[in-house]
């Protein structure tokens, strides 16, 4: 979108420029004759002046932005694109330079969602301490949304792909996903955890403990995948669980300002 | 993007501990009683009362982390407040108790919650010490993938050594079943790998024996301790051989052994780091249970029967 204003204020301007660009998600290229846009902004001289003000501020801003990009931050950008983070609405980042492998954001998302983690924190890749989780990315395109049979699979107000109950269990999902992050889980409610019980005596489920049977095969199963916390006060578990500040999920507009802070001090 | 929770909220924990310590000893400073500061001054109990008050806090630190459905702000904001906070309290205790120390149970709390800081700044030092070390030990690949690689490569040794006699296939088998991850202490682990790879060598010179030209190539090292220098040192050994089929599938073998011990030293490794940044709880735990149950006895002692 932000590509879009700026080639149509240079249009409307009548500049003849020319400029590279890399699709990184799936996408669809308007061509609009610079005459007849021009022809047709005229007509609306406060929307022109809108577009030309817009172009110039996102413009100042990605120069700023490229200015303060350290080197070897593209690599990190080129990373995370092939990672899925490119067509990705929110995604979970974690600093192994802080990560103390504790897992609790793990055991956060298994307490929070019925005793079943969304979320494999060892596993996916990693590039300059940057690691990649399994965790849903929450994709402006949903693969999974491709053949679920009762349409269980919905993006949410607020941008989250979700499950609803009406899930039957197929995978179709599961196999759609080219990230590995929805998997199939017993629909199961934990029992509750007696801090003081386990932590005195042992007894009972610790905090966190994935519920048993999960793995089973033969036992009926949903699809389950992170839903960013949307009904819990506060955002998401996992982030808030680490005790170390290496758990951050953040949008493509801010890949920048990661790479900003990791970039320059380890590659 | 990413904030240490070392440096959480622009170090905001960090000046509140700062501010405490500086307050306390100005206040020390400043107070002076007639028997001299102790225990038992306006200052001593208002000491002991915030030191006593920051111990429940920082014992309730085991409790929030497991609260993970708790809003009560984020854990790495109360590792923060527990890392310097904990710290400040080695003189807000010192002051309260103003250097009176004997053979009691309330010098016994002070020397616990001594213990218990040492053990937690410990622990500071392998949370920044070992993730990184974690990562560039891995190198991009994961410890499952490591183990599915030395089964490989137990694989492929295990059809070389076929070829190359019952001895070196009982060496090689033997090699393997050394090899383990976990259950022994890692020297013994990877001592199994190097052993096996010198009597390897061993078995190949006496397989070798009757080889006119088996003596060293011109520069090439005598066997030092070490496996690298005896693979190399066999290796030359090979190229001397005049049964040129047997010294390709030796070399090979050896490739395969060196490989596979860089591997298992990796995995051995991972498990050392790994084990370091958790090992110092199962002291710094205990010693804060120790440190509760010794606070309790000293304030109970004092409000009641002193």
């Amino acid at each position: 979108m932000q590509q879009l204003v700026i080639r149509a204020d240079e249009c409307s301007q009548g500049l003849d420029r020319r400029a590279p660009g890399v699709e990184v998600i799936h996408g669809e290229t308007i061509r609009l004759e610079g005459a007849a846009f021009k022809a047709l902004l005229s007509r609306w001289p406060d929307v022109q002046a809108k577009m030309q003000s817009k172009a110039r501020d996102l413009l100042a801003g990605q120069s700023v932005k490229v200015q303060e990009s350290p080197e070897g931050a593209g690599d990190l950008i080129s990373f995370l694109v092939n990672q899925g983070v490119g067509e990705a609405t929110d995604v979970l980042l974690i600093d192994e330079t802080l990560c103390v492998r504790c897992d609790h954001c793990e055991k956060a998302c298994a307490e929070t969602h019925g005793g079943t983690s969304r979320l494999d924190r060892e596993a996916g890749p990693t590039f300059a301490y940057i690691h990649v989780p399994t965790s849903c990315r929450h994709c402006e395109h949903p693969h999974c949304m491709k053949d679920c049979p009762p349409d269980a699979l919905r993006r949410a107000p607020n941008g989250e792909v979700i499950i609803l109950d009406s899930c039957i269990g197929c995978g179709n999902c599961e196999t759609n996903c080219p990230y590995g992050v929805i998997q199939m889980a017993v629909k199961e409610e934990p029992k509750p955890v007696n801090l003081l019980s386990w932590f005195l005596f042992g007894k009972g489920r610790a905090p966190g403990d994935e519920i048993a049977g999960h793995h089973d095969a033969g036992v009926a199963k949903i699809a389950t995948k992170c839903d960013m916390c949307k009904d819990l006060a506060g955002g998401p578990a996992c982030v808030r669980a680490c005790p170390t500040g290496a758990a951050i999920r953040v949008s493509p507009e801010q890949f920048l300002t990661v790479t900003r802070g990791t970039t320059l001090d380890r590659s | 993007m990413h904030e240490s929770f070392l440096a959480y909220r622009k170090f905001f924990y960090l000046k509140l501990g700062l501010g405490l310590i500086v307050l306390s000893i100005g206040a020390y400073a400043l107070h002076d009683p007639p028997h001299g500061p102790n225990g038992g001054t306006w200052l001593g109990y208002t000491l002991g009362t915030i030191g006593a008050g920051l111990i429940l806090w920082l014992l309730w630190y085991g409790v929030r982390k497991r609260q993970y459905h708790s809003n009560l702000g984020q854990v790495s904001g109360w590792l923060s407040g527990h890392v310097y906070l904990g710290s400040a309290l080695l003189v807000v205790a010192t002051l309260h108790c103003g250097f009176k120390f004997g053979w009691n149970v309330h010098t016994l709390s002070y020397v616990l919650m001594i213990m218990v800081i040492v053990s937690g700044a410990y622990g500071i030092f392998t949370y920044v010490r070992y993730p990184t070390r974690l990562t560039d030990n891995k190198g991009g690949m994961a410890i499952d993938a490591m183990l599915k690689e030395i089964g490989d490569l137990d694989g492929q040794c295990l059809r070389i050594a076929a070829e190359m006699g019952d001895k070196v296939h009982q060496m090689i088998l033997r090699s393997i079943e050394r090899t383990s991850f976990g259950r022994t202490p890692w020297r013994d682990a990877l001592g199994g790998v190097g052993k096996g790879l010198e009597d390897l060598a061993r078995e190949i010179k006496s397989i070798a024996g009757d080889a006119p030209t088996l003596a060293p190539l011109p520069g090439a090292a005598a066997p030092a301790a070490g496996g690298e220098s005896t693979v190399f040192f066999v290796a030359d050994q090979f190229a001397s051989l005049r049964d040129r089929a047997k010294a390709a599938l030796g070399h090979r073998l050896l490739d395969l052994i060196t490989s596979k011990k860089a591997l298992v030293m990796r995995v051995q490794r991972d498990l050392v780091y790994r084990k370091l940044l958790n090992s110092w709880l199962s002291l710094h735990l205990p010693l804060s249970i120790a440190l509760l149950a010794a606070l309790t006895v000293h304030v109970v002692t004092v409000f009641f029967y002193w």
